[in-house]
């Protein structure tokens, strides 16, 4: 009984720790860098995250520079 | 048979040309397309004018159209029908000038539009400035020469004399009082510069130190006989002033160029502004085909999340 309760407590422990440590800890601002690339031969541009498009879609640059922003607000890439 | 060839005749005529665009300043569109100097202009053709632009549209009986800057009008009709001259021009916003050389028969029809006004012309010159004032349409009318009859919803037909100006929403509210005369200055003013368009009023509703009006709406036209191109003024993309201050890579600015542009990028560009208050955005993508086709999607822009 005493082991039981032990191991209760132990785990009740473990679990409140690790659910203060998400509910308080902010996550660390990424290092992640976007990146505005040209299509080839059309005025439309993609937007990548470390070289890696976020998507097979192009879009006009005012659009893919509002895109970065909103990345970089949603800490995917450094603002 | 021979049925068939009048009408592919008279198709044929219809598609002809009705004016030429020329003195074109900055970016003029017909729908989506950007316009060049000595372009054909086709009867319901959408003409549109940038900021900072401006174009003179002559029509094939000489009428021609001064368009000022962020003006927009569409060649609704002119043709001949049973003998008569009909022209319909619809002014949709914006600071036109009006000269119609040729006489006007008894069953001819010239006929300018404002969303609240008909201009019945007879030859004759005239300024219109056509907007939207505390919500509602309003239009400026100023007769330098010649002969004009207003009609328009819920008041009685008249006629203009050169020099007289006036205001629809002003006209709505007191009548023939809203009809004014310019002073002899000003209007030689207008008279001397044919290039000049309407100005701006102030306060009292009174057309004021109208130097310093067509100085402020910039009016000028590109002068014809320069070789090179003319500027196209960046609409998208304000350059950032120092790029250290973001650590994006890559294309940070890019000028669209609205000659060269295509289509649906062009489109895209253009309304940029008036789509998003729709709340209307688009993405492109190529095709995995052998021709590798561009198509564009339209999404909500508040749908944008980072699949995006």
């Amino acid at each position: 009984m005493m082991n039981t309760f032990t191991t209760f407590n132990a785990l009740a422990v473990i679990l409140t720790s690790l659910l203060l440590s998400c509910a308080t800890g902010k996550s660390a601002p990424t290092k992640d860098i976007c990146h505005i690339k040209k299509h080839p031969k059309d005025n439309l541009f993609q937007v990548l995250i470390n070289e890696k498009p976020i998507n097979n879609h192009f879009y006009i640059h005012p659009e893919a520079l509002d895109i970065t922003k909103r990345l970089a607000k949603a800490n995917r890439c450094m603002k | 048979m021979k049925i068939l060839v009048m009408l592919f005749l008279i198709s044929s005529i219809h598609a002809q040309g009705i004016a030429t665009i020329s003195q074109i300043k900055g970016g003029v569109l017909s729908g989506d397309f950007p316009l060049k100097n000595g372009d054909k202009l086709k009867e319901g053709d959408h003409i549109l004018s940038m900021r900072s632009s401006s174009a003179k549209i002559t029509l094939d009986d000489d009428t021609n159209i001064i368009l000022g800057e962020e003006s927009e009008i569409n060649l609704k009709n002119h043709h001949s029908d049973k003998g008569s001259k009909k022209t319909l021009i619809k002014i949709i916003k914006g600071r036109i000038r009006v000269s119609v050389p040729r006489m006007i028969l008894d069953h001819d029809l010239i006929e300018f539009s404002t969303p609240q006004l008909n201009l019945l012309v007879k030859a004759s010159e005239f300024l219109v400035s056509s907007y939207t004032f505390g919500g509602s349409p309003s239009s400026d009318v100023l007769l330098i020469d010649g002969s004009l009859k207003i009609t328009g919803a819920g008041f009685n037909s008249f006629k203009m004399k050169p020099a007289q100006y006036f205001n629809s929403q002003e006209f709505m509210r007191v009548g023939m009082k809203a009809l004014k005369e310019l002073s002899s200055k000003d209007f030689k003013f207008l008279k001397d510069n044919q290039l000049a368009l309407m100005p701006d009023r102030d306060e009292s509703g009174e057309i004021k130190d109208l130097n310093h009006s067509f100085k402020a709406s910039k009016i000028l036209l590109a002068n014809s006989s320069r070789k090179s191109k003319p500027v196209i003024r960046n609409v998208v993309t304000k350059k950032k002033k120092s790029r250290s201050k973001t650590s994006v890579k890559g294309v940070l600015s890019f000028n669209y160029n609205l000659k060269r542009e295509k289509g649906d990028i062009l489109e895209a560009v253009v309304n940029r502004a008036k789509n998003r208050l729709a709340n209307k955005c688009f993405y492109f993508m190529y095709l995995l085909d052998s021709k590798n086709k561009r198509v564009r999607k339209e999404r909500k822009c508040d749908e944008y999340v980072y699949n995006l």
